[in-house]
């Protein structure tokens, strides 16, 4: 087997406490753990900022980060990587809360046993993969494959908190699938299902990647589109239209696509809660159905 | 006047022996050696950070000093530096400065055990 070896990085101040566990895990190659040893959280940061690690070993007591603190710091820095904690003492109060902040594990000095420490490294990295497959996949719509309403709210709230303090711009749309019944109860719910994915994939070839796209829920749909003024999100919005007026025109379609549309714009450092953006751009898409309707009944008339 | 620590051994060979068992004696050599140099240091940095009334450098020092000797087994500056490591985070630092003096003795009796020891680790048990 000639697996890459597992990049740790030890973030430890005491001497022997890090030559211990370069002995531990160097005492033969099968260990198959490659160890990086810094003194300092600062320096830490840095190595993280710069290559890749698949866990921290971290104390809890270094020159220039103590206790939780010195966990949020390395989380913050590097949310994909999973944190062992080095506590130095039987009580275990401040581990159990490194814990609870997010770190994976635990260990005891004094305690650690070569297998011990090994078996802490692997399983925190499966545990801690596990974790963000278990999280990206609560933050997903199942059907659609986009974001659901719960990671849609976390992630656009983030924007906007930024936004709110450089005053860039973002725009918030907000798309409904007309006639979703009709499709349903003529159709069946499969086909439903099917009409609904095919606006999800309307959405992400009209959208940027960096955009945010995501299901609420039922037939409402949202993006936001971030760094764009009003002409940039205007031509989003007329990508949209002409992807949908393409997917209706294609032949043998049974029935075509019909979406309603809403847009408002947020920043400029305003301090917009998602909430109120969210009833805006619902109204507006309101106004959008209500005026393609009258347009509708004109032409027929 | 209360003995500053308990009547525990000086030193827990079977700690000599963990370090035997999983680096053989370089491991044991190498962990001795860091333990004289760097216990001394942080005892010195402990006392200039109590003139300074830099507490939280006084209980790092003292945290850094209860590990190193854990891993040597050394018993009775274990409980020591457990001690002032305490005091420094509850802000006492009247007490320190006794602790201190007293690591400092502990230290030497501790090396002069760890002399007599360090040659005689006992067979280690898996």
């Amino acid at each position: 087997m000639n697996e890459s070896p597992i990049d740790v990085l030890l973030v430890e101040d005491n001497p022997l406490d890090a030559h211990l566990v370069g002995a531990l895990v160097n005492a033969d190659e099968a260990s198959g753990v490659a160890l990086q040893h810094v003194e300092r959280l600062a320096t830490a940061l840095e190595c993280l900022g710069e290559r890749k690690f698949d866990l921290v070993l971290l104390d809890l007591l270094l020159p220039d980060a103590r206790g939780v603190e010195a966990v949020k710091r390395v989380l913050a820095a590097a949310p994909a990587v999973p944190i062992v904690v080095l506590s130095g003492h039987a009580d275990t109060s401040i581990a159990l809360q490194a814990v609870r902040e997010g770190a994976q594990d635990y260990l005891i000095k004094g305690r650690i046993e070569r297998e011990v420490l090994l078996r802490a490294i692997r399983y925190a990295i499966e545990r801690h993969r596990l974790m963000s497959e278990v999280r990206v996949l609560s933050l997903r719509d199942e059907l659609t494959g986009l974001h659901n309403r719960r990671g849609f709210f976390e992630l656009a709230e983030q924007h906007l908190k930024l936004a709110a303090r450089t005053g860039d711009r973002h725009a918030l749309i907000f798309i409904d699938l007309d006639g979703m019944k009709r499709i349903n109860d003529e159709f069946g719910h499969s086909e439903g299902d099917r009409a609904l994915r095919e606006v999800a994939q309307l959405l992400r070839g009209s959208f940027r990647y960096t955009d945010i796209a995501a299901r609420l829920g039922g037939d409402e749909f949202v993006a936001l589109l971030l760094h764009v003024d009003d002409e940039r999100s205007r031509t989003a919005v007329a990508r949209l239209r002409t992807s949908l007026a393409l997917a209706n025109a294609a032949p043998g379609r049974a029935y075509p696509l019909s979406l309603s549309i809403g847009v408002v714009h947020c920043g400029s450092g305003e301090a917009a809660t998602l909430e109120a953006l969210l009833l805006r751009a619902d109204s507006a898409m309101y106004d959008d159905k209500r005026a393609r309707k009258a347009e509708r009944a004109g032409a027929a008339a | 006047m209360m003995p500053l620590v308990s009547d525990s051994a000086i030193g827990d060979a079977a700690a000599l022996a963990r370090l035997h068992r999983w680096g053989g004696p370089p491991l044991v050599q190498q962990m001795a050696r860091l333990f004289s140099s760097v216990v001394p240091e942080r005892i010195a940095e402990a006392r200039l950070a109590l003139g300074a009334a830099d507490l939280v450098t006084v209980e790092r020092c003292a945290h850094s000093i209860h590990s190193s000797t854990a891993q040597l087994g050394a018993l009775r500056m274990r409980e020591l530096s457990f001690r002032a490591e305490r005091l420094a985070a509850a802000g006492d630092g009247d007490s320190i400065p006794m602790l201190l003096d007293a690591l400092e003795r502990e230290f030497a009796s501790f090396a002069s055990w760890l002399e007599h020891t360090i040659d005689h680790v006992p067979e280690a048990k898996a």
